[in-house]
Order: C-alpha cells, then sequence, then structure tokens
C-alpha cells in the first residue's frame, strides 16, 4: 500500500510530461485545433482583461509610480524633448535623418506609401517567457493578419506572430528568433539579418561577402522578395562593418526605429505590388 | 463547490490577473509568475497527485496566456508542484520566512527550468544573459504576492483531501 501510494505520483508527473509532450508535437507539427484553441481562450479572456485592467489602473499608476519612477521620469524627459523637437522643427538626429531620407530618395523608395493601421502598445504578455515582445491593441477584427510587418516612421520594428481577435502580440526585431532579408543600399549587397536579444542592435552575419565593401553608417533597407517584408523599408545604419573577419562576418545595425520608445505602431495591411 | 470547479475558477482568475494587472506589475522588467506561484502552493496543500494534476492545467493555461507552445509550462509546472509536495513535509513546521524562501526558491527553478525547456524546443524568448536574475527577482516579488493567494487555492485543493495526509500532519506532531 505504501509503496503504491509512492509509485502514483511518479506515474501521474510520467503521463501528464507525455501528455505535455504529445501537445507541443501537435503545436510544432502546425495541428491547427491547438493554434485556435489558445486563440479561443485569450479571446474569451479579453473582455475581462480590460474590466481588471481599468478596475485596477490607479493601482498600476502607484505601483509604476514606486518602482519606474526613474523610467517615467526619462519618459517624461524624452516627451518634453520631442515636443520641443517637433515645434522647433529640430531633430536631434537631423543628420541621420537627412542622410537617410537623401540616400532612399536616391533609388527611389517611399515606403510610407504602404497600406497601415495604426496600433496602440497595450502592453508586455505577462510574466517573463516572452522578451523582445509586444501586445498591440489590432487583431483580426480590424483586418490584420498574422506575420505582416511591423513599422514606424522611422522603420522597421517587427511583425506580428500571434493574432487575436482584438489584440496582436508583436515580436520585435531585436529577438533572438527574429529574421529579415536585408539590402545595403551602396553596394547593393543581400543578406540575412537577425536579433540577438541586444536593444537596437542587428546583426547581419549570412549572405554578405567576405570582401564586400561596407562603410559605417551605410543604410540598410530590407530587400523584399520571399520575404513576409515588402522591400525597401528602412532598418537601420551599420556600425560595425566588421572588416577584419577571417571567414564569418558579422556586420552589426543599428535599428533606425526607436525599440524602447515605441507607443504607436503602424501594421502593414498589405504590401505593395502583393 | 466540486474541486474541480473551484480549480477551473481559480486557474481562469489567475489567467485574467496574470494578464492584466500582472503585466504591469513589474521591476526592471521583470514579472511575477502567478499560475507557477498556484503551482507551487497546489503541490504543497493538494499533495504530489493533486497538485501535478492542477499545475498540469495551470501551466497549460499560462502557455494560452503568454502565447507560448501549448505544454512548454504544462511540462514543467507539474515537476515543480511534485518537487514542492515532497519537500512540504520538513517545511510545515518551520518559520514563515523559510517558508517564505521556499517559495522564492521553486519560482525561480520554475522560471529557469521553463527557460531551459523553451530552448531545447528553439524557444530563444528568454533572455538568457539575464536569465538568473530574472529568476531571482521573479521568485522574490511572487513571493511577495503569495499571502492572499495561498489561502485561495489551500481552499481549492484541500476539499476531500485523502486521509492519509492527514495521517500525516498527525506523526510529524508526535
Amino acid at each position: 500500500m505504501a509503496k503504491g501510494s509512492s509509485d502514483r505520483p511518479r506515474v501521474v508527473l510520467l503521463v501528464l510530461m507525455a501528455v505535455a509532450l504529445t501537445l507541443l508535437t501537435a503545436q510544432f507539427r502546425n495541428f491547427l485545433p491547438v493554434d485556435d484553441f489558445q486563440q479561443g481562450f485569450r479571446d474569451v479572456i479579453s473582455p475581462f482583461r480590460r474590466v481588471v485592467d481599468r478596475a485596477t489602473d490607479p493601482f498600476q499608476t502607484v505601483w509604476n509610480g514606486i518602482f519606474n519612477y526613474e523610467k517615467v521620469n526619462d519618459e517624461n524627459e524624452r516627451l518634453q524633448m520631442e515636443i520641443a523637437r517637433m515645434r522647433g522643427e529640430e531633430l536631434s538626429d537631423k543628420a541621420d535623418r537627412e542622410l537617410l531620407e537623401r540616400l532612399l530618395g536616391e533609388v527611389d523608395i517611399d515606403y510610407l506609401e504602404l497600406e497601415t493601421t495604426v496600433a496602440r502598445i497595450i502592453g508586455v504578455p505577462g510574466g517573463n517567457y516572452n522578451s523582445h515582445v509586444v501586445e498591440i491593441n489590432k487583431g483580426t477584427d480590424d483586418g490584420v493578419k498574422e506575420g505582416a510587418g511591423v513599422i514606424t516612421k522611422a522603420g522597421l520594428v517587427g511583425y506580428l506572430y500571434e493574432v487575436d481577435r482584438s489584440t496582436s502580440l508583436v515580436r520585435l526585431a531585436t529577438h533572438p528568433d527574429f529574421r529579415v532579408g536585408v539590402r545595403l543600399i551602396n553596394s547593393q549587397d543581400e543578406g540575412l539579418a537577425r536579433g540577438n536579444g541586444s536593444v537596437g542592435v542587428l546583426v547581419l552575419d549570412a549572405g554578405i561577402n567576405i570582401d564586400a565593401e561596407v562603410s559605417i553608417g551605410e543604410v540598410v533597407v530590407t530587400s523584399g522578395g520571399r520575404s513576409i517584408f515588402p522591400q525597401d523599408i528602412p532598418v537601420g545604419i551599420v556600425i560595425d562593418p566588421d572588416m577584419e573577419a577571417d571567414y564569418a562576418r558579422s556586420i552589426e545595425i543599428d535599428l533606425s526605429a526607436s525599440l524602447e520608445n515605441l507607443s504607436f505602431l503602424n501594421v502593414i495591411l498589405e504590401a505593395e505590388g502583393s | 463547490m466540486n474541486t474541480w470547479l473551484r480549480v477551473l475558477t481559480v486557474l481562469i482568475s489567475a489567467a485574467i490577473l496574470q494578464s492584466s494587472i500582472f503585466t504591469e506589475i513589474r521591476i526592471g522588467g521583470m514579472g511575477t509568475e502567478l499560475l507557477l506561484l498556484i503551482s507551487v502552493l497546489s503541490g504543497y496543500h493538494g499533495g504530489p497527485v493533486r497538485g501535478a494534476y492542477v499545475s498540469f492545467w495551470a501551466g497549460l493555461v499560462n502557455d494560452c496566456v503568454v502565447a507560448s507552445p501549448l505544454g512548454i509550462h504544462a511540462l514543467v509546472y507539474p515537476v515543480i508542484a511534485v518537487g514542492v509536495s515532497s519537500l512540504e513535509e520538513r517545511f510545515i513546521n518551520e518559520r514563515r520566512m523559510i517558508r517564505a524562501f521556499g517559495i522564492v526558491v521553486a519560482i525561480a527553478t520554475g522560471v529557469i527550468l521553463t527557460a531551459v525547456v523553451g530552448d531545447i524546443f528553439g524557444e530563444s524568448t528568454f533572455n538568457t544573459s539575464s536569465l538568473p536574475e530574472t529568476a531571482i527577482v521573479a521568485g522574490v516579488m511572487t513571493t511577495f504576492f503569495s499571502k492572499p493567494f495561498n489561502s485561495i487555492v489551500k481552499w481549492t485543493v484541500s476539499s476531500g483531501m485523502p486521509t492519509e495526509i492527514k495521517t500525516q500532519f498527525a506523526r510529524s506532531e508526535r
């Protein structure tokens, strides 16, 4: 009897782990009901979330006031600077912006013509599992689709990787699983850039020849093609061309869109020419 | 109320809280792990078998809430619950601070295990450079909120408990 009762938890544990592994297999094999189940669950609790969010708003404000005071202060300072910048039309990064606009103009790029919808960032997913992910207030009801590119006026931000009825999750460009085909404006070389978990930096380490001429400050845009992103969306500028590399080159790109201070995003509804 | 109806109610309520107010309750970007806390407490109060079942469902609910592949958290949480349950006898008569420390360790272990399992399945979602820090901060923050949830989970999973658990308590008091 004692032996049986001590063995049972192990049996239960093994059975539950086997069920979890089966579910994981189903998910990775794109067994649709699993995805639908998760989305359905989030859709069902979504209205309750909004109610709780509103009801606990004062508490959240107090918490942020205590634990994020410095961040709020920084944000306040940033917004004041932004207002000053808009009033005086003096961009702090005017030189970079002008260079970007001039270079994009030279190659006849007008990514702002893309059909987009404006989305507001409503937070990050709960817990600690998802870093480099933000949640926005647009979903399938608003016409956005999974895999759609997300940009700001400054350039590439990420893409939608989970779309529910009224909300979506955006995987930011700095996410370690993020990949995007890019093109260097000067050399017209194309390669594959990826996020590496670092704030504001992409790494271009595939597709560029070891002897290709890449200069600091060179503008990088999306290459399009079979990518989920339309071509010619600004990605950023090269900050480290890794010229001394012997065999594997790792070019660092500073993202043109600041992913740290996002409030509103543009979700691409339809790629040009699609 | 039926035990499993209680469990369902508590898990859905926890899911709503985890995806609303607890997305904002963060320190340095690191947040609380409410459903992991429920798993730990269900292992503590409900014993290994009931704890494993409750934490499995808590894991599935968390997978839905954070949009991770269905089964990642469900694979880890029962292990934590059974582990906590096996240590429960040693902690039951300890001081409150020691038990709180036990919860911190359990939560931190759960966070690290989830990261490891996620990584095995190709999900590079955790920032590995800050993982130990994340695990500790998440453990401390979650423990900070554990008091009210302790009573709720105890009420949820303790109804109709097998008599052998009561016998264990009686023995430890002698």
